[in-house]
This record gives C-alpha cells, sequence and structure tokens, in this order.
C-alpha cells in the first residue's frame, strides 16, 4: 500500500513538473506587434507617397461594371497636402487639398480628407442614377512593385493604380497632360457632320495571325464604357463590357481598358492610337497579335422597306417629337445640325428660348404635286404658350431605287410661312431630295423599317437619312390618326 | 510520523517545483506604440480651434472620417475653402443671436459638441428626398451639400440654416421637453408620406412645411427654424397662404413655440427672429 502510495505522488509530481511550465505554443505569426506592423505599413506608405517630389501619374478605374478610368495626378507633401488633377472634367486646374493615411480594416488606407472636385466629382456623378459608386474618398493600400503603388476601392471595387510622375515641373506638366487626354477623349466622339455616315461602326478586331474575332463596338461618352459584342461563326453572339481610359503611354496617346481583353493567352490593354491614319484607331500589340479598335463604314441598307403602295406612306404623316422620346437612331448630326440651327435661328429671330421645336409631321403623297406631299412643322411660342404651325410644299414623292426623291416647291403660303421659310430651311433641305423629269440629281432619301411603336394603337417606327449628308438620320413615326 | 514526514517533504518539493519551475521571463511594459503626437494643424484648424472649441467646446469636423458618414451614401468631405465662410456664418446666425438674447454662455451650456460637414448631397434610397442635416443624441449635428452654397442666393444659405436652427431645436427639446399639448393641434394629420404633400397641402392642414407634418417633434422644430430663417413679415406671409383653419392651427403652435422659448429660456423668439434674420442677410455677399 505504502509503494502504490508513493508511486502515486511520483507520478504526480512527474505530471506537475511536465505540466506546470507549459512550453508557450502559439505560433509567433508576426514578429512585430500589432501596433508595430501599422506604424509600420503607414510609415511605408508615406515614405513611397514622399518619395517623389514631381508627384506621381496614374489612372482610377472606379468601376468596371459601368464606368471607365481617370487620368489622376497627385503631388503629396510634408504636412498632408495633396496637389491634384485628372481629366475627368474639362476643368483640369490643380486643387490643393488634404490627406491623411490611416489603419483601415486589414491595411493602411490613403484618405483624401478635405474635399477636391478631381475626386468628389466622381461620386456626385455617380449619384445621379442612384445605382452606382463612382468613386471614393479612401483607398486602401495594396502594395508597391518597381515604384508603382497599388490602391484599391473597397467601395465599388475599383483599382487606382500610380507611378512617379516623371515630371520636371509637376504642376505645369500635370495640368498639360490632363488636358491633353482630356481633348483626346472628346476627339473620339467629335464627328464631322460633313463627311460622317450614320453607316460607319465603331468596332473592334483581334488578329492572333491563326484566328480573327470582331466585336462591335458601342461606346458611351458619358461613363468611358465600352460594350462590346461579337458573333461567332456558328451564330453564337458573346458580349463583354469594359470601361477605357484615354491617357498617355510613354508620351503616346492611347487607351487603356479594364478589365483587359483575354484572347487565347493574349491580354489586351493598352492601346496606342496610330498617328499615321486621320480616323481614331488604336492598336494593341501583344505578343505579335493585334487588337484594333477603329471606325468602319458599313454598306448601308438596300432600302427596300419603302414602298409607296404602304398605307403607312400616306396622309397619316410622318411624326418626329423628340418630347416622345425612343429615337435611339436619329444621329446627332440630326439634333444639332438641323433641328438645333432651326431653334438657334428662331432664337435669332425672336429672341432666346423664345420658340422651341416641338414637332414635324411630314405627310406624304405620291400622286399630287398640288402641296399634298407636305411638311408640317411645330413650335411652342413659350411667351404665349401658343402653338405655331407653318407649312411647306413638295412634288409629289417619287421612288427610284428604294430611294425617295422629292422637290421642296416653296411655302404653303400663309404669312408665318412665309417669314419662317429662312429659319427651318435645314429641315426643307433635308427632305428636299431633288430630281428632275425622273432624273435624280442626289442620292435620294433612304428609308428602313424599324418595326412597330405601340402608342394607342400600333405605329410604325422608321427612319430617313439623307444620303447626300449621310450623317443627317431621324427616327420617327406614322401615327394612326 | 513516518507518513507525515513523507507527506511534508512530497509537498515541499511540490511547492519548489511549482515556485521555481514557471519563472517570469516577460518583458517589462514598455512606452505606448499609439501615436499620439499633435495631429498637424492647418490655419484653418487653429482657426476653428479659436472660435469654436475654446470658446463654445463644439468640435467642427470637416475632414473626411468614414465613421461619421454612413459609406453608403453618396456623401464626400467638404472643400477646405468654404468651411471658414460658413462657420462664420454658423457664428453669426446661430450662435451669436442665442447669445445675445439668452446669455453669453447660453450656447455654450446648451451645444452639439459637435459639427460635422460634408460636400455631397445625402440622397434617401428609395425615397425621391435628400436628407439636409441630422442631429444625433443631442451632440452632433451634421450638415451635407455644403459645396454647393451659393452666397449671393439667400435660399441657398437660408436652407442649410434652417436645417441648423431645426436641429437646434431637437436638442433643446431633448433639454426640456415641449408641452404636451403640442401635439394635440392636429393629431390625425401627421404621416410617414410627408414627401407626397405639396407646400400648399401641408399649409392648408396646419403644418408650416411638408416635413412639418413628419411627427410633433419635427412640426415643432419645423415652426422654430422656419421662424428663424425668414422675417416675421416673410414668415406671416407663409402663414397667410394657408387655408383659414391651416392658419388658426400654425398660430395656436406657434403660441406654445413663443411660450416654450420664453417661460423655459427667457427668450423673446420674435426678438431672436429679429436678430437671426438680420444675420443671414449680412452673411450674403
Amino acid at each position: 500500500m505504502k509503494k502504490i502510495f508513493n508511486y502515486i505522488f511520483s507520478f504526480l509530481i512527474l505530471t506537475l513538473t511536465l505540466n506546470s511550465c507549459e512550453v508557450d505554443r502559439t505560433e509567433s505569426v508576426f514578429v512585430d506587434t500589432p501596433s508595430e506592423r501599422i506604424e509600420k505599413t503607414i510609415g511605408e506608405l508615406r515614405t513611397l507617397l514622399l518619395s517623389q517630389e514631381q508627384g506621381f501619374s496614374g489612372i482610377y478605374f472606379p468601376n468596371n461594371s459601368v464606368v471607365g478610368g481617370v487620368n489622376f495626378y497627385m503631388n503629396f507633401t510634408q504636412d498632408l497636402r495633396v496637389k491634384i488633377t485628372s481629366d475627368f472634367k474639362e476643368d483640369t486646374s490643380i486643387t490643393d487639398s488634404r490627406y491623411d493615411i490611416v489603419t483601415g480594416t486589414t491595411a493602411a488606407e490613403l484618405i483624401f480628407t478635405s474635399g477636391s472636385r478631381h475626386i468628389t466629382d466622381l461620386v456626385q456623378d455617380g449619384a445621379a442614377g442612384f445605382d452606382s459608386f463612382f468613386g471614393n474618398n479612401s483607398f486602401q493600400y495594396v502594395g508597391e512593385e518597381n515604384g508603382v503603388i497599388t490602391f484599391r476601392d473597397i467601395r465599388s471595387d475599383g483599382i487606382f493604380v500610380i507611378s512617379p510622375s516623371g515630371f520636371g515641373n509637376f504642376e505645369a506638366e500635370s495640368v498639360l497632360s490632363a488636358n491633353t487626354t482630356y481633348i483626346e477623349r472628346q476627339n473620339f466622339t467629335n464627328v464631322d457632320c460633313a463627311t460622317e455616315s450614320v453607316f460607319n461602326q465603331l468596332v473592334m478586331q483581334i488578329n492572333s495571325g491563326s484566328e480573327i474575332i470582331n466585336y462591335i463596338l458601342s461606346y458611351n461618352p458619358d461613363n468611358i464604357f465600352f460594350d462590346a459584342e461579337t458573333t461567332n461563326a456558328q451564330g453564337i453572339s458573346a458580349s463583354q463590357n469594359f470601361g477605357a481610359a484615354f491617357t498617355l503611354i510613354n508620351g503616346e496617346s492611347a487607351l487603356k481598358i479594364s478589365p483587359a481583353i483575354e484572347v487565347g493567352d493574349n491580354s489586351f490593354e493598352s492601346f496606342i492610337l496610330n498617328q499615321s491614319t486621320d480616323s481614331n484607331q488604336y492598336v494593341a500589340t501583344v505578343n505579335g497579335a493585334t487588337a484594333t479598335i477603329s471606325s468602319i463604314s458599313l454598306s448601308e441598307p438596300s432600302g427596300e422597306d419603302i414602298d409607296p403602295e404602304v398605307p403607312t406612306f400616306g396622309p397619316n404623316g410622318y411624326l418626329y417629337r423628340p418630347s416622345l422620346g425612343g429615337d435611339p437612331l436619329t444621329s446627332n448630326c440630326f439634333r444639332e445640325e438641323i433641328i438645333g440651327q432651326m431653334e438657334t435661328n428662331m432664337d435669332n429671330l425672336f429672341g432666346a428660348g423664345r420658340l422651341t421645336f416641338f414637332d414635324f409631321i411630314f405627310f406624304f403623297d405620291f400622286n399630287s404635286d398640288a402641296c399634298a406631299n407636305q411638311l408640317l412643322i411645330r413650335f411652342d411660342d413659350n411667351a404665349t404658350g401658343d402653338l405655331i404651325s407653318i407649312r411647306y410644299c413638295f412634288d409629289r414623292g417619287v421612288i427610284l431605287n428604294d430611294r425617295l426623291y422629292q422637290n421642296y416647291i416653296g411655302t404653303f403660303g400663309n404669312p408665318l410661312d412665309d417669314l419662317l421659310e429662312g429659319a427651318v430651311m435645314p429641315l426643307l433641305d433635308f427632305f428636299n431630295s431633288p430630281i428632275a423629269s425622273g432624273v435624280p440629281s442626289g442620292n435620294g432619301l433612304l428609308y428602313t423599317n424599324e418595326g412597330t411603336f405601340f402608342n394607342a394603337g400600333f405605329n410604325v417606327d422608321g427612319t430617313f437619312t439623307n444620303l447626300d449628308t449621310p450623317s443627317y438620320r431621324v427616327q420617327a413615326l406614322f401615327f394612326n390618326p | 510520523m513516518k507518513n507525515i514526514k513523507n507527506i511534508a517533504l512530497i509537498n515541499f518539493m511540490i511547492a519548489i517545483i511549482l515556485f521555481t519551475s514557471c519563472s517570469d521571463n516577460s518583458d517589462t511594459i514598455g512606452p505606448s506604440q499609439i501615436d499620439t503626437n499633435t495631429p498637424i494643424l492647418s490655419e484653418l484648424d487653429i482657426w476653428l480651434r479659436n472660435n469654436f472649441v475654446e470658446p463654445y467646446n463644439i468640435e467642427v469636423s470637416y475632414l473626411w472620417g468614414g465613421s461619421n458618414f454612413d459609406i453608403a451614401r453618396f456623401l464626400y468631405p467638404m472643400r477646405e475653402e468654404g468651411v471658414r465662410r460658413w462657420s462664420e456664418t454658423i457664428n453669426k446666425t446661430w450662435i451669436e443671436p442665442y447669445n445675445a438674447l439668452g446669455g453669453a454662455d447660453f450656447i455654450a451650456k446648451i451645444t452639439p459638441r459637435q459639427l460635422v460637414y460634408s460636400g455631397g448631397f445625402n440622397y434617401n434610397p428609395n425615397s425621391p428626398t435628400i436628407t439636409l442635416g441630422i442631429a444625433e443624441a443631442g451632440t452632433r449635428i451634421t450638415f451635407f451639400n455644403l459645396d454647393f452654397l451659393d452666397y449671393s442666393d439667400v435660399n441657398s444659405i437660408s436652407r442649410p440654416l434652417q436645417t441648423l436652427h431645426h436641429e437646434y431645436g431637437h436638442i433643446l427639446n431633448q433639454t426640456i421637453p415641449f408641452s404636451d399639448n403640442f401635439g394635440l393641434i392636429t393629431p390625425a394629420d401627421y404621416t410617414a408620406q410627408w414627401f407626397n404633400l405639396s407646400n400648399q397641402e401641408a399649409l392648408d392642414l396646419g403644418f408650416i412645411t411638408p416635413y412639418a407634418s413628419s411627427q410633433e417633434g419635427e412640426d415643432f422644430v419645423e415652426i422654430l427654424a422656419t421662424m428663424l430663417t425668414n422675417s416675421k413679415e416673410d414668415f406671416d406671409d407663409i402663414v397667410s397662404n394657408a387655408s383659414p383653419s391651416g392658419q388658426a392651427f400654425i398660430r395656436q403652435k406657434q403660441e406654445i413655440v413663443l411660450s416654450y422659448f420664453q417661460d423655459n429660456f427667457n427668450i423673446n423668439l420674435f426678438e431672436l427672429q429679429e436678430l437671426t434674420h438680420q444675420a443671414l442677410l449680412n452673411s450674403l455677399d
């Protein structure tokens, strides 16, 4: 019994000895304490941002789902101030605001602590539709590699990448660069109505040597954003959306897209403006494969939709009223150089804003030259609340080779028709497609049937393009009486 | 006896082992690693300290700190160049008039401890409205869309000042509640769908603004704020546009607001109205 007692005690002592000094089994994941690590990351980022006397340049893609990228130029100083410019808006002058580097949830964060319109305009524009954040004031520091600093915008998953500007004079060169890229962006959508055609199409062609993929592009200049759609040989369509930033790469005008287009092993991200062409052609080259964004001329539709026997081309009238909306095929050149010019002419006659365009109705007739083929134009008189109507006469319409021809012959004869004839001449010219003795002297008007439009009954929806100035196209409807 | 010796020996050994085996080799506590340095103060920060923190114990927070704002809203910091002028406007149109009539330390005693400035609009999701300001727990008033102030337009400036007087009214009410009789004047017409009312409809129902119809607490401070951002004549003009019953209701409510200030703070609200409105006009370009 005594031995057993001794054995138990010896065992207890051994157990106590082994267990009382338990080895610290926690692993030392971090060498430094949390506060040391925080300070280290903040210090690292602060050192990086202050390392460049002439600041940084970079592109911020706020949200790859809805908006493209903006060029930013920033110069940070020790006293927590930062000079910023960007090419988001036309005003590229530098703002001087404050920043700070703080501890975020998981990493250091760069915060623009006071308002700079270059940053806040993005948020404000994003608010317009309540649907998407376009920008932020807080950026999580992701890391630095070869001088390139990457931040993440946690709220909208945006990416902001900056690198040393390489400028000799930040204040002068940053504004110059922002102006350059802003103008490049505007040029991408500026069209010369004298030479532009509504049958031009923005496309992207990817040529990998063994395979060619063609994308039809749709570009939204407000969001700097592309929708791309392609159809393969089997007729299967695929689409991809990407944001763009008009930028400078090694001093050359360029287009950077996000996300990149991946084809096989190639990733197309940076497109350089081809200066040897007059048009906006941007080319990306990766491993010998190319991706080219450009505008090409498509052949115009046949025009076989037009038929004087179809009842719609009768007295019911072809109505264009902008307030009805639903006319995306109406070209900007038509809106600006025809409708806009008429309103400018009215302003010159009666004072700014007195008369505003309300609608026009073309009553087509193919049998009579007695002004049955007639254009009615109406303006709102904002001083009296009245609707002013004026009428103009055309010879009967003639259809030759699926094109419409008709001669403008003069006013309906009311004093107001005569008074305002000069002011509405842009629209009269649009529908004037001369023909003499059955021989046209121009290219005529092209009609396309765009389906039906329901408005208290089905209306035929169609477009007319003046083929002598193919940048002018209007989309309207034949209304049921 | 031998057993007792053995037990004593064993206990002694255990004690030795226990006391010596676990030596405390932890480091002594070092200095704090938290950065307690004074933050970098700009000229503006120093001005705000001298004009708000020291005399009134009010912090003006214009720098972006995520915790002050709902990150799900389209908000952003105010531009620095507008901070001082807006702060001066607040001083002239709110602090000085109250102190002039309520005593030199009126605002210092009953005050929000933090004024927060935001540049962007506070759009309300799923509602066609924006929030102009928020008062929280009687300690903080947040102003929104301050980047869009236009000092050439009295309405542009009176709108956020109405927010200030409105929210400060809440703070006063949290200090001293107003009479329950106030809520008995138009009890059936308070509605959560206040934003569907036009100004005229609200007036005809006996509310000085549509928002006043949201609940009696808002009703009280909307009368106060409308008075303090309009001249007496302008306020009377607004009331005169209401239906006869609406006018009567608004006047009954106004009487309670007047008595509340007179009885609790010895402030003649008409005198305060004169001072605040004149200060508003003086603040314009």
